[in-house]
């Protein structure tokens, strides 16, 4: 139970990520170094 | 240790993820909890306020245009938390209170003065990107712009629908959403401009220096 929430999880914070590599930037004000895996 | 780098560590630990998947889920748990702190304090003083509807339009008109055009940038996310939960509320009030004042003539003529300047502002400058998120494709700044323009022509059609339910029905609701929408999208494009950026600038040196020290500029 405990691994397939936190199968879960990855795999939606991964999805959230992808999507904001696709935007110019964050929801708000500050954006964080993007990911260099996700730049390419 | 950030919340997002516990999270992160956490999953790719049991996971036994690499380097650049532990990094991208960091990316995404950072994502939601930037998110929900944000939309979190935004409604919390929204509902004290008694402008909660008008904070989350506020504040959802302003992030979705933000996704596509960019703008200026906080140095720290609690700072982007404070910067923007002022300026949504600042809106969200102005609309709730002008809003009731107002008639329908005069609504649409602030929409029209307001997205005409946003317009423009969008057409000319979007996207502006950051350094840490640096948008060096030709095609992909063109896409931003193209999205961007029908963010706010989405926008625009909204605005003219809630114009026309005031209008009709009377109901100044109506014309306290349609001020939320484009008093969004305005400021939105207000980040986009040189005046914007060194505002924004200006007022986060002056919040870090409030909240963390001179040392830490």
């Amino acid at each position: 139970m405990k691994n397939r929430i936190i199968a879960i999880a990855a795999g939606l914070f991964t999805i959230i990520a992808s999507l904001l590599a696709s935007s110019a930037c964050f929801w708000g004000m500050y954006q964080p170094e993007e990911p260099a895996c996700l730049k390419k | 240790m950030p919340l997002s780098n516990k999270i992160s560590g956490k999953i790719a630990d049991e996971l036994s993820l690499d380097k650049d998947q532990r990094e991208v889920i960091n990316y995404g748990a950072f994502a939601v909890i930037q998110i929900t702190a944000s939309l979190a304090v935004v409604a919390l003083l929204g509902f004290l306020l008694g402008v909660l509807p008008e904070a989350l339009v506020v504040s959802f008109s302003m992030s979705i245009l933000r996704q596509f055009s960019g703008g200026g940038h906080a140095s720290r996310p609690a700072i982007c938390v404070v910067i923007g939960t002022i300026v949504t509320i600042s809106i969200a009030l102005f609309a709730h209170y002008a809003g009731g004042y107002l008639d329908g003539y005069a609504v649409s003529v602030a929409a029209v003065l307001f997205y005409i300047w946003s317009f423009y502002t969008v057409l000319k400058r979007a996207p502006v990107d950051s350094a840490a998120k640096p948008i060096s494709s030709e095609a992909k700044r063109k896409i931003m712009k193209r999205v961007s323009l029908i963010i706010l022509s989405v926008y625009i059609l909204l605005t003219l629908l809630l114009v026309y339910l005031f209008i009709v029905f009377k109901d100044v609701r109506f014309s306290r959403f349609a001020f939320c929408v484009f008093g969004g999208a305005a400021w939105q494009a207000f980040t986009l401009t040189s005046l914007g950026n060194h505002s924004i600038a200006k007022i986060d040196n002056w919040l870090v220096t409030l909240f963390f020290g001179k040392e830490n500029i």
